[in-house]
């Protein structure tokens, strides 16, 4: 009997020597942080991540062309609930879901940006190249937060544990400065658009043009800080004089070229890439052209989702001989009746039926079509939008228009009108001699007949401090001159814009468990 | 010598007279031990009082001694009935019947890791009483559990075949995680089996763990109780072999009444009436034409009647030496839907061999086979894997319900059959045909479990046992999908048909555990006053799972099926594995003075790799105290009492329901294709890079959730057993809770696990077994349970004032609607959303110049802008008086916890006959009916057809309704106008069974026959309006009764035979 004892007590003491062991285990399935950020197809591969947040639906993919930027250029047919309507609060998904894609954006730059020195085997050349475009990419998803939601929490650092307190709001114009001043790093570490001749990537004149965006929204509402239109036209001139960008002599090739997934490094300094139409393992599609483009109800012609419809304000932006118009406007839809859709004109005075007409998906190269998604890229930053830029910011530092702010916009208009943007031309050009504000006014309205749709019109109308009044016209103007079938909801989503509406109401997924934040006023 | 043995006995003792002295000579006895009602009772222990020699009795209940003498005493014991004394007489023959034991104080109750009897048990057990249970024709035994035990909440999500049952016992102690209990199968603890695979014909016995005294002993996964079930094993005797069949057809207990073709028609004229006309009143075809008109019921082309059998056959027997079992089964059940059904093929070996004198070593082994077919009712089919929301029209109930009676056609012959709705909205607004649908879809789960347990037990030192014990559960899933050009995921016009073609998918999934336990046990009784066993072990488990699959898509060959995958172009849809190790050292010792005072003392230590090392370890006590009042004298001299038991108990238990490695961050690659937002590469240039991203937040603090749990408790019984209570108050305090707490997003993360919040479960059960009526003939004896709990968030997620809960799946509209809220103070989930206030009459309107509606300035609005609303639409409740319905005005609308739950089990003997008839209910729990937010209005997609309900919708003819008018239902939020009360008493089963004499059984050469026909779900009462009130398809903890596209529950009527041989 002692043996069977001793035989039992041994066999625990072995087993029990061994616990710890059979305790340690390691993941079979994910890779620790402490194990990656080695190699350089590693480092790309975490910068493709941080990339990725801009292809979101709830970013460019589908909200920000349409339900997250409410402006005067459009409205969305006949929605009457959700964000599609204008119906916002804390609570509402795409905006918590829009809020918790750009603060994943930053958590996976920071987490680059803390690791990438442990690549010492990647030359340090490479990494500054993968640096300055992480450093952008989170400096621009605050600026993204910064301008849709004010002082949000500034988090430069990775998360290490769920039991760290949560942050409080910064002040808008602290974050604005780390914005820029990040942004002004990256500018020396990234590379040149034409080390790559593409522009799906951050190159200098990129964060040089997007400074200068930075910059004017700085000089603009709510900071109005105005020393900032002096950097403003410094950086929007920077671009010009490098060189390396210069307008698309027609106007809706920009747009064909943006849907046919054609590179126009000139033109466009920069763009979210889609490709594809999620048919298969890698679904990096976008709803360009179809959430927001032409109605169409057959899915072989290019189907279009009958929402984004452009206001008799925009069309009625366009003075005769404006080539834009009829391409920003589509001027015709396709009716539908069973397997056949056939393209049909609008007639003169159906102004608020027509859809949004710039991403023409019959244009798309890759067949067949799908229904929702597109390989359309979407375009972030184009030269006339620099060359715009730059004539607001000079209009502003020289107490008026200078030669240059003329020769910025003349060039943008005249290549509206089918000219060459060298030329003189009566038509397109701006009147001379317009007063400082007059010329503010010019500006106000080439931006909205060049980048009409184009995602950035509520930004404007916000920094030049002019979006609920514009929108609450634009309620009055749908009351008196929209056709009944289609008044009630374009007037509700207009009257929606209040002064609250400037910035969205802080998500409830950061409110509700964050004690150190304050809810935005009016929500 | 006609005085009665007891009292001769008595006697003989009072006068100290020696028994030797009175013995007569030596002589043979044979005897038979029956049942009350005559019928033979095999396997009963006959002893002589003072010897060694014991007798099993055979199958024909017979026994015999050859050395015995008159005035010695024979002790007949067996489990379930009273045990007797017979003192042997001058006779030769003894004819001895044993009363069934209704209060089982004498009946093994499974604890952890060893037995013991009810009347020593000093912790909170519960029992299902077996052969009550066993009335019911089961598929599986959660399906009959819910009402058996006070204080175990049973809910199916709906009435979906082979689906799993959520079950929690003493109210949930967690927020985030699972709060389903452990099971423990012969010995082996499983987090969540799949308790299909377990023939409720192999069920000796299930016992429920409650407290802590009882719990503590599984330690860390103990906290949600504790579920024992043990399979029948062989018993000493001759060969007994058992066949036990039912055949059976199960119908849909209720359909909802959708409009007629004439109310259909009058809706779509009052929604549109430009398209109605064109579509329903084309060629001069008036309203009126349609009221004679039948129109397709589409319920009754997708539910069916539906066959169902079961085979269960059994042979277990053995010696002294050795005891068998094998047991096998077939079933077969086809689902109320129809292409669907559950069927299982089983078989059970188990062996147990004693060798030599000290050593006992057995096997027991099981095997399923399982396989479900058909969809998932709640869930969209047109995807290719069910985990993500698609077109709501291929919702099964929503299709069925919504999908249009009438088309306006002169020809409406093909509608039956045709796979779209082509008339509606073409492509935008794609109507599948549930018939079609169904039809067509391919869906399989396969499930291949086997299960093996061994063991070696050696007794030594005469007190002492040691047993080593290897055990593995092996479960394989596969998972295998084809979508065909009729189906909603594979026709080119549907969203997933477009993009993928004909397609479908495999998957396998490996789920393992091994475990080894080691125990060494100690049991005696010092001076016959003193008893002590104990208990020490050590333990080792390992859970593991593995997964692969992928999807295949632009099939060529459809007719291929799913062997054809390989033509497709291949993605791959998951690669994964994880695993998780548990190290566990317990004791416990029960100690008995004077059969009076018992306590109980366990702990145990676990070890997990689910924590970082610093945090592994977690130590789990309990202790306990009983006292048997009823053997003291100031209660034995009251007759009326016939035992009397106080217990109390306290302990900590843990809840380890993590994900195997919570503790640590992590960095993934984006997975394959269709698995959600997890599209984390990027396209440079044409060349894609795929993304690696943080995907977890990892917690290097984690460590165990701790319950510490008191139990108050008395069981008492009178006149001799006839009625017994056992009555129990608990409190159960969880702290550190394991909660997926929701984080600043701007962390970049929405959740990570952290040990923070409390919650307090309390409650009172009450458990009350009487023999109502017992005469020659007929006898009633009855089990009425009744539990008590109330649940409290004591504190959540630190500051966090509040966590509300979305409903994910369901109606993408109401993505911005979260109709639960969990607040401190209050139960872990209440309903949350607006406060229902009827319709808008005209008189809240002015009347423009132009004839159009104008709300008054000072009626609010309803979420919805002012200028959108008319008279009739649905109006809300102001509750902050601002003026303004808005998301602010939100109130607790509902209360998805019940306030009382039980059961009642009642069973009539008459002769030959025998009924059981058990109800259960749940009383106070309110239900989020989804369904009627979608079909009484707020789904206003043109041709949808609606609940006759809506039929009495407002209109200006109609003002009296509180129906929103047709286009009224304002915003899409939830309110109190849908939270329904779901209430119910069930007649659950109600089981009549004829035993045929044992005149008739000896003629065939049986043992016995007993004949059954019985039914499951026969009654339902209830004010509930959907289609049954026990229904959660979104269950969790914070998201409980929510119905929504239920799969219907079926009335079962089945007939029964069971014969022994």
């Amino acid at each position: 009997m002692k043996t069977t004892l001793l035989y039992i007590a041994m066999m625990l003491a072995l087993v029990v020597s061994s616990c710890s062991k059979i305790l340690d285990t390691t993941p079979q399935d994910f890779v620790s942080p402490v194990n990656y950020y080695n190699t350089e197809s590693e480092l790309q591969s975490a910068l493709a991540g941080v990339y990725d947040r801009l292809g979101d639906n709830r970013v460019y993919s589908q909200g920000m062309s349409c339900y997250m930027v409410f402006s005067d250029e459009f409205f969305m047919k006949n929605q009457t609930s959700g964000m599609n309507a204008n119906i916002v609060d804390a609570s509402t998904l795409e905006l918590n879901r829009h809020w918790e894609t750009l603060y994943t954006g930053i958590e996976r730059a920071n987490m680059l940006l803390e690791n990438i020195d442990k690549a010492v085997k990647v030359t340090v050349e490479k990494r500054n190249e993968i640096k300055g475009q992480a450093l952008f990419l989170r400096a621009y998803y605050y600026f993204l937060l910064a301008d849709e939601f004010g002082g949000v929490p500034l988090k430069l650092q990775s998360s290490k544990s769920p039991e760290e307190p949560p942050l409080p709001g910064t002040p808008l114009k602290d974050l604005y400065e780390r914005i820029v001043t990040d942004m002004k790093q990256a500018e020396g570490l990234v590379k040149s658009i034409s080390d790559y001749g593409y522009n799906t990537r951050i190159t200098k004149t990129t964060v040089q043009g997007i400074l200068a965006r930075v910059y004017l929204t700085m000089a603009g509402a709510p900071l109005n800080d105005v020393a900032k239109y002096a950097d403003a036209r410094t950086y929007a001139e920077k671009v010009m004089l490098s060189g390396l960008h210069s307008l698309n002599p027609d106007f809706k090739q920009i747009y064909i070229n943006h849907v046919q997934e054609i590179f126009d490094t000139r033109e466009s300094l920069w763009e979210v890439e889609f490709k594809g139409v999620n048919q298969g393992e890698i679904q990096e599609g976008g709803m360009i052209g179809s959430y927001n483009g032409i109605t169409c109800g057959n899915i072989e012609m290019g189907y279009g989702y009958d929402y984004v419809h452009a206001t008799a304000k925009l069309y009625n932006a366009y003075a005769n001989g404006d080539l834009r118009r009829d391409w920003t406007v589509a001027p015709y839809r396709y009716v539908t009746s069973g397997q056949t859709a056939v393209r049909t004109n609008w007639a003169a005075d159906q102004l608020y039926d027509r859809s949004n007409g710039k991403w023409r998906r019959e244009y798309e190269l890759l067949l067949p079509r799908n229904q929702n998604y597109t390989g359309t890229n979407w375009p972030l930053l184009r030269y006339a939008d620099v060359l715009l830029m730059f004539a607001e910011a000079d209009n502003y530092t020289n107490n008026g228009p200078s030669v240059n702010a003329y020769k910025a916009i003349n060039m943008v208009r005249r290549r509206g009108y089918g000219k060459d943007v060298l030329v003189p031309d009566i038509a397109a050009d701006a009147a001379a001699n317009l007063s400082q504000q007059d010329f503010l006014d010019l500006i106000r309205n080439e931006r909205l007949r060049e980048l009409a749709f184009e995602g950035i019109r509520k930004h404007d109308l916000v920094r030049w401090g002019i979006y609920p009044s514009v929108m609450q016209t634009q309620a009055r103007e749908y009351q008196t001159n929209m056709p009944t079938a289609l008044k009630d909801a374009a007037v509700a989503q207009a009257q929606r814009v209040t002064d609250r509406a400037v910035l969205f109401p802080i998500p409830n997924s950061e409110l509700a468990v964050n004690p150190n934040i304050e809810q935005n006023r009016g929500w | 010598m006609n005085m009665k043995p007891n009292l001769l006995l008595t006697v003989l003792l009072v006068l100290g007279i020696p028994l030797s002295i009175l013995a007569q000579t030596v002589k043979t006895i044979t005897g038979t031990v029956t049942e009350e009602n005559g019928n033979p009772l095999p396997g009963a222990k006959v002893v002589i009082q003072g010897k060694t020699a014991s007798r099993v009795t055979d199958d024909q209940g017979r026994f015999s001694f050859s050395n015995t003498k008159e005035s010695e005493l024979l002790v007949v014991s067996m489990v379930g009935y009273i045990g007797k004394t017979v003192v042997i007489t001058s006779q030769n023959q003894y004819k001895i019947q044993l009363v069934a034991n209704n209060t089982a104080l004498d009946d093994v109750v499974i604890v952890g890791y060893g037995q013991v009897k009810r009347k020593d048990l000093t912790g909170s057990v519960g029992s299902v009483v077996m052969k009550d249970m066993e009335k019911a024709s089961v598929v599986s035994f959660e399906d009959a559990l819910a009402g058996r035990v006070a204080g175990v909440q049973v809910g199916s999500g709906d009435g979906q075949p082979g689906s799993i049952s959520n079950i929690t016992i003493r109210g949930g102690n967690s927020i985030t995680q699972s709060n389903s209990p452990l099971y423990v199968i012969d010995g082996f603890p499983l987090e969540s089996p799949d308790n299909n695979t377990i023939n409720p014909d192999d069920i000796e016995s299930i016992d429920i763990l409650k407290d802590a005294s009882s719990t503590a002993i599984y330690g860390a996964r103990g906290a949600n109780g504790v579920i024992m079930i043990k399979t029948k094993e062989g018993k000493v005797g001759a060969p007994v072999v058992n066949y036990n069949n039912w055949l059976g057809y199960q119908y849909p207990a209720k359909q909802i009444e959708v409009m007629s073709p004439y109310e259909f028609v009058k809706y779509q004229l009052d929604l549109n009436k430009t398209s109605a006309t064109a579509l329903y009143l084309k060629d001069g075809k008036t309203l009126d034409a349609y009221r004679g008109e039948q129109g397709i019921n589409w319920q009754d082309y997708v539910l069916q009647n539906a066959f169902m059998q079961n085979h269960s056959f059994s042979m277990r027997g053995g010696t002294a030496a050795t005891k068998y079992s094998v047991s096998s089964s077939y079933l077969d059940q086809n689902g109320i839907v129809i292409n669907g059904g559950y069927k299982r093929y089983q078989g059970r070996f188990q062996i147990d061999q004693r060798l030599g004198k000290n050593m006992r070593i057995g096997i027991n082994t099981n095997y399923t086979y399982g396989i479900k077919k058909g969809q998932i009712a709640n869930l969209t089919s047109d995807n290719l894997n069910s985990s993500s929301a698609g077109n709501a029209s291929s919702y099964l109930m929503y299709s069925t319900w919504g999908y249009r009676p009438v088309t306006g056609n002169a020809d409406d012959e093909n509608f039956l059959d045709q796979p779209f709705d082509d008339d509606v909205a073409g492509n935008t607004d794609l109507r599948i045909n549930p018939v079609v649908n169904s039809n067509n879809l391919y869906q399989y789960a396969f499930n291949k479990s086997l299960t093996t347990n061994a063991f070696a037990e050696y007794a030594f030192l005469k007190y002492f046992k040691f047993k080593v014990s290897g055990g593995m559960t092996d479960t394989r899933l596969v998972f295998e999908r084809f979508n065909n050009s009729n189906t909603a995921a594979g026709n080119p016009r549907t969203v997933y048909g477009q993009s993928y073609g004909i397609n479908g998918s495999l998957e396998n999934q490996n789920i393992r555990s091994l475990l080894n336990e080691n125990l060494l046990t100690f049991n005696k009784t010092f001076n016959k006053k003193h008893r002590l066993d104990a208990v020490a072990g050590f333990t080792m488990q390992r859970n593991s799972m593995e997964g692969d699959g992928f999807v295949s898509i632009l099939l060529p060959n459809e007719s291929l099926g799913v062997r054809g995958l390989d033509q497709g172009t291949i993605l791959v849809k998951t690669t994964s594995g994880t695993y998780s190790t548990l190290v566990s050292f317990l004791g416990r010792v029960n100690y008995t003075f004077n059969s009076r005072y018992l306590f109980t003392a366990s702990i145990r230590s676990d070890g997990s790799s689910k924590f970082a090392r610093d945090n592994r370890v977690g130590y789990f006590p309990s202790g306990a105290f009983a006292w048997n009042i009823g053997e003291e004298n100031f209660l034995k001299s009251v007759k009326a009492i016939s035992s009397a038991k106080l217990r109390a108990s306290y302990g900590i238990t843990g809840n380890n329901r993590v994900s195997d490695f919570a503790y640590l961050s992590i960095l993934d690659q984006e997975v394959g294709a269709n698995t959600g937002n997890t599209r984390s590469g990027y396209y440079f240039n044409g060349q894609y890079i795929k993304g690696t991203v943080p995907v977890g937040l990892g917690n290097e603090n984690l460590k165990w959730e701790r319950t510490g749990n008191l139990d108050l408790g008395i069981d008492l019984s009178f006149f001799k057993q006839r009625i017994s209570l056992t009555a129990d108050y608990y409190y159960k305090r969880t702290t550190d809770l394991l909660l997926n707490a929701s984080l600043p997003t701007s962390t970049g993360y929405l959740t990570a696990f952290k040990n923070i919040g409390v919650v307090v479960n309390r409650g009172l059960e009450f458990t009350l077994n009487t023999i109502n009526l017992r005469t020659k003939k007929f006898s009633w004896t009855s089990n009425f349970n009744i539990a008590f709990n109330t649940n409290k968030i004591e504190e959540l997620n630190g500051d966090q004032p509040s966590l509300i809960t979305r409903v994910s799946n369901w109606n993408a509209n109401f993505n911005n609607s979260l109709p639960y809220i969990a607040l401190p103070g209050r139960p872990v989930a209440l309903f949350y959303g607006y406060v229902f206030d009827g319709v808008y009459p005209l008189s809240d309107f002015n009347v423009l110049s132009n004839g159009s509606y104008e709300l008054k300035p000072d009626v609010p609005n309803n979420g919805s802008a002012r200028s959108l609303i008319k008279p009739g639409f649905i109006k809300y409740k102001d509750v902050n008086g601002d003026g303004v319905v808005d998301a602010n005005d939100q109130t607790i609308v509902g209360n998805p916890n019940p306030k009382h739950i039980g059961g009642f089990s009642n069973n009539f003997n008459y002769g030959p006959f025998d009924l059981n008839v058990f109800l259960q209910w749940s009383y106070g729990n309110d239900i989020l009916n989804a369904n009627r937010i979608v079909f009484e209005g707020a789904e206003a997609r043109p041709s949808l057809n609606m609940f006759k309900t809506y039929e009495n919708r407002w209109s200006l003819e109609n003002q009296d309704s509180n129906l929103p008018v047709a286009g009224g239902y304002g915003p899409n939020v939830f309110s109190d106008r849908n939270i329904e009360d779901g209430s119910f008493l069930r007649l659950k089963t109600v089981s009549l069974g004829y035993n045929l004499s044992s005149t008739v059984t000896k003629k065939l050469k049986i043992q016995s026959a007993r004949f059954n026909v019985s039914a499951q779900n026969l009654i339902t009462w209830t004010n509930y309006s959907g289609l049954d009130p026990e229904v959660s398809v979104r269950h969790s903890a914070l998201t409980p009764g929510f119905d929504w596209s239920p799969y219907p529950r079926a009335r079962t009527i089945t007939f029964g035979m069971n014969l022994t041989f």
